[in-house]
């Protein structure tokens, strides 16, 4: 079973990333911010791939990107629109993003490319 | 095609010329190897015929000889000289008459033969006196001998001869002639060569010509070629297939025809990009009508940029994401812009991917739909119902739908504004407005605050100038339609029961000023009759959120509140109503689960207690949640560690013990706005909540807020009289009881 750690400060999100890859069979790590997510990745070494948020507090998507210097495929979670923070993203190693709102489904779908359940 | 690009590179020589060279080279090499022969056949030959006239002549002699001997050849004999003269010159040869030891007897080309040397040891004499016949070479002659015979015996030998040269000369002539002879003939063969390949090459070039006509379109072209060989079969079997091309062509050309007409005359947008987002040449004539003319190599997201820049953008994006494939291409097809707007046009777009052989993206099929209309529609029914809904609201409880426009009108001027309030504040307006209007029945509006709010938790920043400007359209045009039937205000509805107090304070002789502040305060707001607004609005709430058909208990009374002051309050308090129906009750199957047999209930009240009027809301639902509000609270890094610690974090923006924001509630702004608006009173708030039995909350507000009083508190307060509203009776304990048993 493949772990996957998913980085949001809305609980609810976490919550519905979370049941949503759980189901799916997956190991699901929550982290609130940014600066939790780097420290929950020394706790958990065993995380396979990373789901982030980009608006958050303390420490956001893309400072999160930047300290994770591309260890982990890591799949942003943004609104439509943004060009410019999605390029950063992408320039930073994100793989890709998924929507916001958007259909479980299709996040499992997305991580499936990535790692196994 | 590549073959005919690599084919035009190189020399090119016609094939007229290839034939005629090569009739000339076959022509030529062929000549040559039969001269070579017939040279060494001409030499060998032309000797050979010298050599036989050369024998026979010296044969004659040789017998006439014998036929004029009687003995044998005497050496010093020259009665033979003059016949052998006479002879010779009628020949034209050199003949001789030579004595058995070799002298010669008699020579046509000399008088005095007795001087010549011995002619034994010359190699024809030799070889005659062994074989009876010789042949030599010497002097620069061609010498013939043969034996005179006679009785078996040989009486000398007889001898012809001519020069070498004579045979060389001879030699010559002949070569001379085949010389001219194969010149004639080459000749011949290059001018036959030119005329047969001519005669080949001619249909050739037709059938060439006629190819390149089919190629660039000329499927009506057909080759004369009447030569009856395997060219003339070519020529046939071109024709077929040119006819056979055009039968293909005429039905493609219908197809083709067929298809024009459907594209051009569908409603939709159809079209192709390749993976580099170029169009490809085939598209419904729907496209240029929305996109404008376009050329070939346009890409899409250029022709989308002239209709709506935001949504091309997004698609550029995207765009990039599908073609480098990271993630799954059904996520990122899922993914692209789906909507264009511009002006009050309004486009759908629908995404088809086409695969190669490989599984491959090859190109991209895009729908495009204009749904202006289906929306226009969907939205002017969508307005009808709100008005009916609205209408309903204001036929049942007109006062309170004036408020909720005069509160909202403030608070969109407000949200709309040039001059922002700090971010939490436009927050609370935000959901505040879009609890109220969803109360009064005006769902888009709601749904437009939801939408709002939703990207301002996502980026964490104001509302955008689009929004604004959204917002402040879908309130004008509200505003707009509601006046029309919004009509006059100043009306004063009173209860049986307030006339009654009256007419009994009248009999009892109360005090005038007292009556006169009955009367006066029938202008303002029974309390009940909002809270009984209240408790529609939740019973509605209950069954949308699957928490089925809830008891909701209102404490009747007769107290009534000026509108102006608590209209914040309200507006607020809307929200502790929605929190207590979807995160204080729980559903069905959880009440079950905890083994509850009352049904879900909310009883409202409103009482006044000394100098305070308290509005209560009672659940019987699952309580707060202490520990979860505890744990939000330590993230939200605000204290927790006491009851009033985590009462006031209950009340605090961005604590919800909900999991899941809905459209209603969940964002955990509604509570901190109704403290807000209690406290702007100079009141305070009391929860009491009891974990699995339920929670109350009050608003403490001094009275000196009502402006006036109330007539005797006889009918101010009733107890709860749970028959009424369904709702069993709550129990409740303090929240410092409940804490102090959890510590």
């Amino acid at each position: 079973m493949s772990t996957v750690m998913v980085v949001d400060d809305s609980a609810p999100v976490r919550q519905q990333v979370g049941s949503a890859l759980r189901q799916a069979g997956f190991v699901v790590v929550e982290a609130h911010d940014g600066q939790d997510g780097i420290e929950k990745l020394g706790q958990n070494p065993g995380v396979a791939m990373v789901i982030c948020d980009v608006n958050m507090p303390r420490m956001t998507g893309i400072e999160f990107l930047e300290k994770l210097g591309g260890r982990l495929p890591v799949i942003m979670l943004t609104t439509e629109g943004q060009p410019e923070l999605k390029k950063r993203a992408k320039e930073l190693g994100a793989k890709g993003w998924i929507i916001k709102p958007f259909k479980p489904e299709l996040l499992v779908q997305a991580v499936n490319g990535f790692v196994r359940s | 095609m590549p073959g005919t690009n690599e084919r035009s590179k190189g020399l090119r020589l016609p094939l007229r010329a290839k034939l005629s060279a090569g009739f000339v080279l076959v022509t030529l090499s062929g000549g040559l190897i039969a001269g070579l022969l017939v040279d060494r056949n001409v030499q060998r030959t032309t000797r050979g015929a010298f050599e036989d006239r050369l024998s026979y002549e010296a044969t004659m002699l040789g017998q006439m000889t014998a036929n004029a001997l009687f003995g044998d050849l005497d050496p010093n004999d020259t009665s033979l000289n003059t016949p052998v003269h006479t002879l010779g010159e009628a020949v034209h040869t050199q003949l001789a008459v030579i004595a058995k030891d070799g002298t010669l007897v008699a020579d046509s080309l000399t008088d005095d033969p007795h001087g010549a040397a011995s002619q034994a040891s010359a190699p024809e004499i030799a070889q005659a006196r062994v074989t009876g016949s010789g042949i030599g070479v010497h002097d620069g002659r061609l010498y013939a001998a043969r034996a005179i015979i006679r009785d078996g015996t040989t009486l000398g030998y007889a001898r012809s001869s001519v020069p070498m040269s004579e045979v060389d000369s001879y030699v010559a002539g002949v070569r001379e002639r085949i010389a001219w002879g194969s010149g004639f003939a080459l000749l011949a063969a290059v001018i036959l060569g030119l005329i047969l390949s001519s005669r080949i090459v001619k249909p050739v070039q037709q059938l060439s010509e006629g190819a390149r006509r089919v190629g660039g379109g000329d499927f009506d072209h057909t080759i004369n070629v009447s030569s009856r060989d395997e060219i003339g079969d070519l020529a046939a079997s071109f024709n077929d297939m040119t006819g056979s091309l055009r039968r293909t062509m005429r039905v493609l050309d219908g197809r083709n025809h067929d298809m024009r007409l459907v594209l051009d005359n569908v409603d939709q947008g159809l079209l192709t990009i390749d993976r580099d987002g170029v169009l490809s040449s085939e598209r419904s004539a729907a496209v240029d009508r929305w996109f404008g003319p376009t050329k070939p190599g346009d890409r899409f997201v250029d022709l989308l940029a002239r209709l709506d820049a935001r949504t091309s953008a997004n698609f550029e994006i995207m765009w990039g994401e599908v073609i480098d494939g990271f993630l799954p291409l059904e996520v990122n097809v899922a993914q692209l812009p789906k909507h264009a707007t511009r002006d009050e046009q309004e486009l759908e777009l629908s995404y088809t991917p086409l695969l190669d052989d490989e599984k491959a993206l090859s190109k991209m099929l895009i729908v495009i739909s204009d749904v202006t209309a289906r929306r226009a529609a969907e939205r002017s029914e969508a307005e009808q119902r709100e008005v009916a809904c609205i209408f309903e609201h204001m036929t049942r409880d007109k006062s309170g739908l004036l408020e909720f426009l005069l509160d909202a009108e403030t608070q969109v001027r407000i949200l709309t504004g040039a001059v922002r309030a700090p971010l939490v504040e436009t927050k609370r307006r935000i959901h505040t407005l879009k609890g109220n209007s969803a109360i009064y029945g005006m769902q888009r509006l709601s749904v437009l605050c939801h939408d709002i709010e939703s990207r301002m938790e996502e980026t964490d920043s104001d509302l955008s100038a689009d929004d604004r400007a959204t917002l402040a359209k879908a309130w004008t045009s509200m505003s707009q339609r509601l006046s029309a039937f919004v009509g006059d205000t100043k009306q004063v509805v009173i209860d049986d029961d307030e006339y009654s107090a009256v007419l009994k304070a009248l009999f009892d002789g109360t005090p005038r000023t007292d009556l006169a502040r009955m009367v006066g305060d029938w202008r303002m707001e029974r309390a009940s009759d909002r809270l009984a607004r209240f408790g529609a609005s939740a019973k509605e709430l209950a069954l949308r959120l699957d928490k089925g058909d809830i008891a909701i208990d209102v404490q009747r009374s007769l107290l009534r509140l000026p509108r102006e002051p608590w209209a914040p309050f309200w507006a607020a308090f809307t929200h502790v109503v929605r929190n207590a129906v979807d995160h204080g009750l729980e559903s069905a199957a959880e009440r079950a689960a905890a083994g509850k047999l009352t049904p879900p209930g909310l009883r409202l009240s409103a009482t006044q207690r000394g100098s305070d009027v308290i509005i209560e809301v009672t659940d019987n639902g699952r309580g707060v949640d202490w520990d979860r509000v505890a744990e939000r609270a330590k993230r939200l890094d605000i204290p927790s560690a006491t009851t009033d610690d985590l009462v006031t974090a209950l009340f605090t923006d961005g604590v919800s013990t909900r999991d899941e924001v809905t459209q209603l509630s969940g964002r955990g702004v509604g509570l901190a706005v109704a403290k807000d608006a209690c406290e702007r009173m100079g009141g305070y708030v009391s929860v009491d909540s009891e974990p699995n039995k339920g929670t109350t909350f009050a608003f403490h507000v001094p009275l000196r807020v009502r402006c006036t009083t109330l007539p005797p508190p006889r009918d101010t307060v009733r107890p709860a009289a749970s028959a009424r509203g369904g709702a069993a009776p709550l129990s409740t304990r303090t929240i410092n009881e409940r804490a102090r048993s959890a510590t």
